[in-house]
């Protein structure tokens, strides 16, 4: 039970790591507004985190300018924020992409060496 | 639309006011329209979110929603931090940055003492143990001691000439056993309460 709970928390861990992979991967496809990127997320990844977790790191992609943002108004009458990939975002995902291709493989490797 | 008209019971509209009013309490720090930018955000999640509940109550689908999205003073402070300190870098203004930096400190000082709370209780519960298994082995040194002055002293004494008499004789073991043990376990459980709040 011990070995269980310490593999789902570094499983947990490693999935959480690849969250920015993630949400530039999902913006790269089409905009998203939050909630909607974070079921995506969630579905993808099963990472389990209190979804107001996804806002801090939209922040920070936005801040560094990976990623930018829209409001549309909504029949409810709260506007709605979607998002979307900037060319700068899709230039860093690519480099992402090709980073984890490496080291997948080179872990691949060394699992096959074992 | 407003707010109110979008819930049909009385008690679900309080428990969005009380939610966003904690969301207003975690984001005063920043300007207005960062807030409200924010508050817009996390209310269009919210109602999205319990649009998506099935079943029971009006009110508990929205505490069910509120439950997944979090407390908002967990995953807004990092923000709140964030979006000073990048404001700061915009504006130069000096104001700004050191409130951005409070947080950031603020945050890292209130991990510390909570480390150094757990870290003192355990120190407690081993100190407890300790003393009922030295009293085993000097009888005469370990206690709750009265001097002759008539100060007084409690736990492991190097010379016991000066003291007048010592209170709690062997009821010092199971004394610190239990002790020792409560400290322990209150201080355990309560850790995995703490850990557990901060992964969901």
């Amino acid at each position: 039970m011990a070995e269980d709970e310490k593999i789902a928390k570094w499983e947990s861990q490693v999935r959480k790591g690849m969250l920015d992979f993630i949400i530039l991967m999902c913006l790269a496809k089409r905009e998203f507004y939050g909630y909607e990127l974070i079921k995506r997320i969630k579905d993808i990844a099963e990472i389990n985190v209190s979804e107001g977790t996804i806002y801090p790191l939209l922040n920070r992609l936005k801040k560094d300018g990976l990623i930018t943002s829209k409001w549309v108004e909504m029949e409810s009458g709260i506007p709605r924020k979607y998002y979307k990939i900037t060319v700068r975002g899709e230039k860093i995902l690519s480099g992402m992409k090709e980073a984890w291709e490496k080291f997948s493989l080179s872990i691949d490797q060394f699992m096959e060496e074992l | 639309m407003k707010i109110k008209e979008l819930f049909s019971e009385k008690i679900t509209v309080k428990i969005w006011d009380q939610y966003f009013r904690r969301v207003n309490r975690c984001s005063k720090t920043l300007d207005k329209d960062q807030q409200k930018e924010l508050q817009l955000e996390i209310q269009d999640h919210l109602y999205e979110s319990f649009k998506q509940e099935t079943g029971d109550s009006e009110a508990v689908r929205l505490l069910n929603a509120i439950d997944k999205i979090g407390d908002p003073e967990e995953y807004i402070k990092p923000m709140v931090a964030d979006r000073l300190l990048s404001s700061a870098s915009r504006t130069l203004n000096p104001k700004t940055i050191l409130k951005g930096l409070y947080y950031n400190i603020f945050e890292g000082i209130k991990h510390l003492f909570v480390s150094l709370f757990y870290v003192m209780g355990y120190l407690t519960a081993i100190t407890f143990g300790s003393l009922a298994i030295l009293k085993i082995f000097f009888p005469k040194n370990v206690g709750f001691f009265i001097y002759r002055s008539g100060g007084h002293a409690f736990g492991v004494i190097g010379d016991p000439i000066n003291v007048r008499t010592e209170i709690l004789g062997y009821w010092i073991i199971p004394i610190g056993i239990v002790l020792s043990l409560l400290l322990y376990f209150s201080l355990t459980r309560s850790l995995r309460v703490l850990k557990t709040s901060k992964k969901d």
